[in-house]
């Protein structure tokens, strides 16, 4: 029955997304434009040089024998009212209900609203505020999806519904979750949204948003339904992983104290010390003195690497590889690749930029896979020892999140700034039906909000500081995984050649003067 | 553990040394006039497609001319210009916000041109 399932949720997500994309696109007018400036030569110049120089520092006070340590100095803000209030059931309801709002809007905007992609707030709500707003919080502030995840608070709501009702047959099936699927279906699920976030040329229309999301909660409610909420959302649903994996450079966590709570809870929580950091199941059922909520260096979550399975790693690649392509696709670079490709797929009309931008996102994914692999090679080689390639790969992955966040944030600053404003007239006019309801339709965006100098120098900083805890926590990573410092140094050499050059084609892409491809 | 102090002192020292650079980030020189012009002939912007770069804080105005009529449309300050055909008109605009905006043609979705405001 299990399978039927799968087949019949698959068969029906392929025949939907065939009929959507043989439908002609509609041009997406005014939505997702970029007015951003190119940097100019000296911050291009002077952020290389930065990187250069700045990885050179930390190598030599590398070789001063630091010792590998995964403690970090963490404030606990968790005691008294202000740590009541945030752990409370009023506080984590409140946030839940403005998630499963949102969703509802995005679905009746979506199906019901005007197909005009700036006057409905469904493509803002996910292009923007979710897709963006989203990743900055995440990562800057913490792992709110946890609690604005539309799918977990809809489908808790069910599973109480049920307990209430009694309906001891219809409970959730909780299947067991095969070992081998790991977080594939994340993985997956995660490339076909970045697909349609970079490739998919009707990714502004608001019904075919509306449907993607639609078919996108049947099979999460599906999964959740047959092998368990929890386990579903943590290995199988592609924005927990997401989120979740920026989450882990944010300056906050949640911990359990209590070694016992942590051991007998479902999941298969990381425990450090007697404690287990980020692990909400756990959090969720143990005692109110062992919760704690705790403030945290930046990038301290990317410093404890035991188990980083295969498929997350090759998650993490992936993230890393499309955060990349979309700012790529704005430059000659691409463009060069675009007419070269273009006479060849000429015969799929209209579609055929969706064919070749799909080619290129596959090769991105595939270039970052690659060169990461071989790479690992190089740092095995370089260290002198003896140590299996797959598991070297796995445990040194986690310190490049940073480089792609920062640039994932400097590429959308001031998209952020200004296309951010367009909540403000469709908080109003929802549906792009002439409504007003809060007196703010007519708002028009302010351009003067943003200054290309800040945004370049934001820009610059955000990738010199990524780049600078990726070289700290390859380093961390490297005098754990070898056993002399000296091993350890020298495989970092290799390493500290893949992130400049990371960093590099980052700071290339935002000095490139961005080319429309129409 | 003292190592991973100074590192973590080093960053935020950085970090806030960053921010009083982008506090910092003022002061232009003055405010300027300055003219472009962009000629539409047999569908196609006369000179190629265009690249005017300003200032902040100046006064540009564009001369246009068509020979069919055509609406012309500043992307990001959102300035729309019916033009006759066969017709000249001028757009005028103060250069407040910074960026590269599209100039387009509204009916056939064409770029003219672009417009650089540098800070």
């Amino acid at each position: 029955m299990n399978m039927r399932w799968q087949y019949a949720a698959a068969g029906l997500s392929l025949a939907i997304t065939f009929l959507i994309a043989m439908s002609s696109p509609v041009a997406a007018h005014g939505f997702g434009e970029r007015y951003d400036l190119p940097f100019p030569l000296p911050y291009y110049l002077g952020g290389a040089g930065l990187v250069v120089a700045l990885s050179f520092v930390i190598m030599g006070m590398t070789a001063r024998q630091w010792e590998p340590d995964d403690e970090y100095p963490a404030i606990a803000i968790s005691r008294g009212f202000v740590g009541s209030i945030m752990s409370g059931t009023v506080m984590t309801w409140s946030v839940r209900l403005i998630g499963i709002f949102a969703f509802a809007l995005v679905l009746i905007a979506g199906f019901y609203g005007t197909p005009v992609s700036d006057r409905n707030i469904s493509v803002v709500i996910i292009w923007v505020v979710f897709w963006v707003g989203l990743a900055y919080s995440s990562a800057l502030i913490g792992n709110i999806w946890v609690l604005l995840n539309p799918w977990d608070s809809i489908f808790r709501i069910f599973e109480a519904v049920v307990r209430l009702v009694d309906l001891g047959r219809v409970i959730p099936l909780n299947r067991p979750y095969p070992d081998r699927l790991s977080y594939w279906p994340a993985f997956a699920l995660f490339l076909v949204f970045a697909w349609i976030e970079s490739s998919f040329s009707g990714s502004s229309t608001p019904t075919t948003l509306a449907t993607f999301v639609a078919i996108y909660s049947f099979v999460t409610f599906t999964g959740m339904f047959v092998f368990g909420r929890q386990v579903w959302l943590r290995q199988a649903e592609a924005f927990t992983a997401f989120f979740s994996l920026l989450a882990r450079f944010s300056p906050t966590e949640v911990a359990v104290t209590d070694r016992t709570v942590c051991e007998t809870c479902s999941s298969d929580c990381e425990i450090h010390q007697d404690v287990c950091v980020d692990c909400y199941e756990c959090y969720e059922i143990a005692p109110r003195e062992t919760r704690n909520f705790y403030i945290r260096p930046y990038a301290a979550g990317l410093k404890t690497v035991e188990r980083i399975s295969t498929s997350q790693m090759a998650m993490v690649l992936t993230v890393l590889a499309t955060v990349s392509f979309d700012g790529f696709t704005a430059t000659s670079g691409w463009v060069g690749f675009f007419d070269r490709l273009l006479p060849i797929f000429d015969s799929f009309g209209s579609h055929t930029g969706t064919v070749i931008h799909s080619i290129g996102l596959a090769a991105m994914v595939g270039v970052f896979v690659s060169v990461y692999i071989v790479l690992v090679q190089f740092v095995i080689m370089a260290s002198g020892e003896e140590l299996p390639a797959e598991s070297v790969a796995r445990k040194f992955v986690l310190s490049l999140v940073p480089i792609a966040l920062a640039y994932h944030l400097a590429h959308f600053f001031s998209f952020l700034l200004i296309q951010g404003q367009l909540v403000i007239p469709l908080l109003s006019d929802p549906l792009g039906h002439g409504w007003d309801l809060f007196g703010t339709a007519d708002y028009v965006i302010e351009l003067t909000i943003v200054n290309a100098r800040a945004t370049w120098l934001i820009s610059v900083a955000a990738i010199v500081i990524g780049h600078i805890f990726a070289v700290y926590l390859a380093h961390m990573t490297a005098l754990k995984t070898f056993t002399s410092n000296k091993a350890a140094l020298h495989s970092q050499y290799p390493m500290l050649i893949l992130m400049v050059g990371y960093t590099m084609v980052g700071l290339w892409i935002l000095a490139q003067p961005i080319v429309n491809t129409e | 553990m003292s190592m991973h102090l100074v590192f973590e002192k080093t960053i935020s020292t950085l970090a806030i040394a960053f921010t009083f650079l982008i506090l910092a980030a003022c002061g232009s020189e003055g405010p300027t006039d300055r003219n472009f012009s962009i000629e539409f002939a047999n569908g196609e912007p006369v000179g190629g497609v265009e690249r005017f770069t300003a200032n902040q804080g100046d006064t540009i105005v564009i001369d246009l001319s068509t020979d069919e009529a055509a609406t012309f449309h500043i992307h990001g300050y959102d300035i729309e210009f019916a033009v006759e055909a066969g017709d000249k008109a001028s757009m005028e605009l103060l250069a407040d916000a910074t960026g590269r905006f599209a100039i387009e043609i509204e009916e056939s979705h064409q770029n003219v041109a672009f417009l650089e405001i540098r800070p």
